[in-house]
């Protein structure tokens, strides 16, 4: 019998036609992909800034000695100009990006770990466990973010974790529900009986097999969770829910938009974070579906 | 030795001395096995109606040791779960199913275990059947890792490898290093059978393992199959729709309908000397060129009853071409046949069985 | 009077990796009121070369040669609107997969008195609905489950709504594309006979693909074997499936169990079909045939007549 990889259902010359191309990797599939590349490049170059940027130019928020003074439209010195306080803008906006993704980060981290085990449990058991994690999660649902965050904020106090736990608590129902159809429909598949009926448990069934069959799902998903993450971060910082001491983007729009940077016709106090937030927002928008609709078609696949 | 590689040695051994003690010349006994699926009434969740799918209703069969056990029947006779009854993976409603004696039914789960390793299951859609983030390797390491903890890592990786080859797909590291979607429909096969035997069992339950398979390849499938029972002393139950495909891989055919054995007999006496109106329809639209097709064609008409709607009496008289012959006798509404000797070996449930 | 006439077909598929040649050459042809069979393993190109009729063929495949000639026209000449013209009122098909082809949430009734209105507009609704209450008659359907929605029927009653809708339009030609696969062996017999009373009786053209050539004994008047994109063996049903000639077809025929014959396990094909990315310059068939002479990896055969009516494309046959 010989090693050629030929002719048959997946990876014959019709499954090529239908344009999947197996023997490359996601990454590069990502690539071939206009939108795909156009969202990798924001990625990394974005991801790149806020880890350097800071370094180089670091950001410090105490009311600026600038000799410009306050609201200075962009300059040689300043290269956005100044905010409401004097304070550089373009090392605001560097410093912003790290705490932006650093709350986005988080944030998704909890929703998508607390989301993929519901969903897993919940997918896989039968009965009245499945149902009342249901029920739970469909409570998490329609939690309504910012009364809650009003709520804790009061009581504990306005700072960046209320702000991570916040939009944790209340994405994850999407991510469970979306792992939850797929372990359902996993759950029938032939090699899962071939299995149990090799006496595995229940345990390995569930970590060591379905587990990373909903992988890909989990991966375009926690893609598009970060971009929710980070756009309702900026939201709640807008809002004054923020951490007042950790300037991120929305935290800046805040204070652009309370110190009347409109009303002065400063462009440069508000389009610098708006941007920086859309550019990121979309970066992992466009990461995510590219990535979607390249494993999704694998998934259903099988 | 580590006290753990002892202990699983010396349970394996007790209970090999256990099932060869008890051996006869039948691996599989079963009697009277009804397997029932109840279905609530899908609109109202307080409801207490529900159908009843007699899925198997009252079979009695047993499987020689060693012999290929065809199992034939078209959609809703019960062959696939009686294929998963009798590897404890369908609860049983009732009756009996024994292993070399043992009665697997009311068993524990302890002792279910380690009978799991003695019998396997190879499915249909090689394309299902293997874990697609598994490599080759991992599918066959997984019940090695699980059973037979008392191997080590390289004893394990040569019986793996050892496993590859004896289903005939070479080289075996570079195959064992390769995913599923590497591999065409008959290679997964070859891999399924490989898991299924990997552990050593002596029966094997092969639910339609070719039918997924293009023609030109089917043999190389079931030829390794053949070698595999001739090397390793296995039993296979062989179940299938292909009426010619059972002739020509098994011993003996048992034909199903709606849930109940109709007739079972050597291959050759099914499929020349067949006795049941249904096996007979069954033989005389098998598609031939040959002009030796002298069988008159009886295309039955009609769809299978719903299992949840068995016909009264004898169940297939209400599509039996024998019945309608007869100018529908009441014998066939009112009471259900039971299986009676026709010849060696050779058994049929029918009120008027006659050769056609 | 030939009414199809296939001539030198060849459709690429394009895809990241290069062009997948699907159908290569393809010369097949049909006359009037016969039934002509199509046979070969998945991926042999007989769907695709069928779909190319009624130009259903995906948006990354192109037609790269060849024509199509349907009662005298190049219908790969003609325009999408002309084709529409000629879809189901005159060249209907019966897809894979038909049991799921109906649309689940209308009945099958409204679903065959669609195409009547559509393809012929002066016919009125009660019209219509009438013709289609007798077609379902004729395929053994009762005319009182008009109203019925598409999971009221079984599978097999599922397939004949299908060939009913496929005949609404009393076309000249019927393409069925693996009509009985996924069907009971009972069922398939049903269909099977049905089909053969029902081109008896309306003197029907029809195209059978199939990957089971079992299925296509006793139903078809002409074959065309095809592998790896091209036709390999053409001729009557008698000659090929009792005689013959390319050592690929007669390698298929074996692998069919014959339970009047010797009770042996059935030779396989050993090997893979060639990758269609690079299709061989030679016969597609040389790494796995046993009659293969150095000549045959050079130069692909071409379709010849071989005796009467028979072609086979191959070059051990014409010694």
């Amino acid at each position: 019998m010989n090693e050629k990889n030929i002719n048959e259902k997946n990876n014959t010359s019709t499954s090529l036609i239908l344009g999947r191309f197996k023997n490359e990797t996601w990454v590069q599939q990502m690539w071939a992909d206009p939108l795909g590349k156009a969202g990798i490049i924001i990625l990394v170059a974005v991801i790149l800034i806020s880890i350097i940027g800071p370094i180089v130019f670091p950001f410090d928020s105490k009311a600026g000695d600038s000799v410009e003074g306050v609201f200075r439209p962009p300059s040689s010195v300043h290269w956005l100009g100044t905010d409401d306080m004097g304070r550089d803008i373009f090392r605001a906006t560097l410093t912003g990006a790290q705490v932006s993704l650093f709350v986005g980060l988080t944030a998704s981290a909890i929703s998508i770990i607390v989301g993929a085990i519901v969903g897993l449990l919940s997918g896989y058991y039968f009965g009245f466990g499945s149902n009342l994690s249901m029920r739970v999660t469909d409570f998490f649902f329609v939690l309504p973010v910012l009364p809650l965050i009003i709520v804790l904020a009061s009581i504990f106090g306005q700072n960046i974790y209320i702000t991570i736990l916040v939009i944790g608590l209340t994405s994850w129902p999407s991510t469970a529900r979306i792992v939850r159809s797929q372990v359902l429909s996993i759950r029938e598949y032939k090699f899962i009986e071939r299995i149990k009926s090799l006496g595995a448990t229940d345990f390995r069934i569930i970590f060591a097999h379905i587990l990373p069959n909903v992988m890909p799902l989990i991966y375009s998903n926690t893609v598009l969770v970060i971009a929710g993450a980070i756009l309702a971060e900026a939201t709640l910082a807008f809002l004054g829910l923020g951490d007042p001491v950790r300037v991120s983007w929305g935290t800046m729009l805040h204070y652009a938009f309370v110190s009347g940077a409109a009303g002065r016709q400063a462009w440069w106090y508000l389009l610098p974070p708006g941007i920086g937030i859309v550019l990121v927002v979309l970066s992992f928008t466009l990461t995510g579906h590219t990535l979607d609709k390249i494993l999704n078609p694998r998934l259903r696949d099988y | 030795m580590s006290v753990k590689i002892i202990l699983v040695r010396v349970t394996l051994r007790i209970s090999e001395v256990i099932l060869m003690s008890k051996q006869s010349e039948n691996i599989i006994e079963i009697e009277e096995l009804n397997v029932t699926f109840s279905l609530r009434k899908k609109d109202s969740l307080l409801s207490h109606e529900s159908k009843e799918i007699r899925a198997i209703d009252g079979v009695t069969l047993n499987v020689r040791n060693g012999e290929i056990l065809a199992i034939v029947g078209e959609s809703g006779c019960g062959k696939t779960t009686l294929g998963k009854a009798v590897l404890n993976l369908v609860q049983p409603t009732s009756g009996i199913i024994r292993y070399r004696g043992q009665n697997l039914v009311d068993i524990s789960k302890n002792k279910l275990r380690l009978m799991r390793q003695k019998f396997q299951l190879i499915y249909q859609d090689p394309y299902e059947s293997l874990d697609p983030r598994q490599s080759v390797f991992q599918t066959l390491l997984e019940p090695l890792t699980i059973h037979r903890k008392d191997l080590n890592k390289d004893d394990k990786k040569q019986m793996i490898y050892h496993c590859i080859e004896s289903v005939g797909l070479h080289p075996a590291q570079a195959i064992a290093a390769r995913y599923p979607h590497h591999l065409s429909g008959g290679q997964r096969q070859r891999v399924a059978i490989a898991a299924a035997i990997i552990l050593e069992p002596d029966f094997v339950v092969a639910d339609e393992p070719v039918s997924m398979l293009d023609v030109s390849v089917r043999s190389e499938i079931l030829k390794v199959m053949l070698e595999l029972r001739n090397n390793k002393e296995l039993t296979y139950l062989f179940i299938t729709h292909d009426l010619s495909l059972a002739w020509m891989v098994a011993e003996r055919i048992a034909v199903f309908y709606l849930g109940k054995m109709v007739e079972i007999g050597s291959a050759h006496e099914i499929v020349h000397h067949s006795v049941h109106p249904y096996s007979q329809a069954l033989i005389s639209v098998i598609p031939t060129i040959s002009e030796q097709a002298s069988l008159g064609r009886h295309i039955l008409q009609g769809e299978i009853p719903l299992p949840s709607n068995i016909p009264m009496g004898c169940r297939f008289h209400t599509r039996c071409w024998l019945y309608q012959k007869k100018k529908c006798p009441s014998i066939c509404r009112e009471s259900e046949p039971v299986l009676k000797d026709v010849g060696t070996s050779h058994q049929a449930a029918c009120h008027f069985m006659e050769e056609d | 009077m030939t009414l199809l006439d296939i001539q030198k077909l060849s459709i690429c598929f394009h895809s990241r990796a290069g062009d997948v040649h699907a159908v290569d050459g393809v010369n097949i042809w049909l006359e009037k009121g016969k039934i002509l069979g199509i046979a070969g393993e998945s991926g042999c190109g007989k769907s695709t070369t069928v779909l190319a009729i009624s130009r259903l063929l995906s948006a990354n495949s192109r037609i790269s040669h060849g024509k199509i000639i349907f009662k005298g026209e190049d219908l790969l000449q003609k325009t999408e609107k002309e084709m529409e013209a000629i879809r189901w009122k005159h060249i209907s098909v019966i897809f894979q997969g038909s049991m799921n082809a109906l649309n689940p949430i209308k009945t099958v009734g409204s679903q065959i008195v669609e195409p009547i209105l559509i393809h012929e507009p002066r016919t009125s609704e009660k019209e219509a609905i009438s013709r289609t209450k007798s077609l379902l008659e004729s395929v053994g359907i009762s005319s009182k489950r008009f109203s019925n929605y598409p999971h009221e029927f079984s599978g097999g009653m599922r397939q004949r709504a299908m060939i009913a809708m496929s005949l609404s339009c009393q076309p000249e030609l019927v393409i069925a594309d693996e009509p009985v696969t996924a069907l009971d062996v009972m069922i398939q017999a049903q269909i099977l006979e049905l089909i053969k009373q029902l081109s008896e009786k309306l003197s029907l053209s029809m195209i059978m693909i199939s990957h089971d050539l079992s299925v296509l004994f006793g139903l078809c008047d002409q074959i065309a074997i095809m592998y790896a994109g091209r036709v390999v063996e053409y001729g009557s049903a008698n000659d090929v499936f009792k005689n013959p000639i390319h050592p690929y077809t007669a390698r298929l025929m074996q692998s069919i169990p014959n339970i009047f014959g010797e009770k042996v396990l059935i030779d396989g094909i050993p090997g893979y079909p060639p990758d269609l990315l690079n299709p061989p310059v030679g016969c597609a068939f040389f790494d796995r045939c046993v009659e293969r002479m150095s000549c045959c990896s050079e130069r692909a055969p071409e379709l010849l007549n071989v005796s009467k009516n028979h072609f086979s494309a191959c070059h051990a046959s014409y010694k």
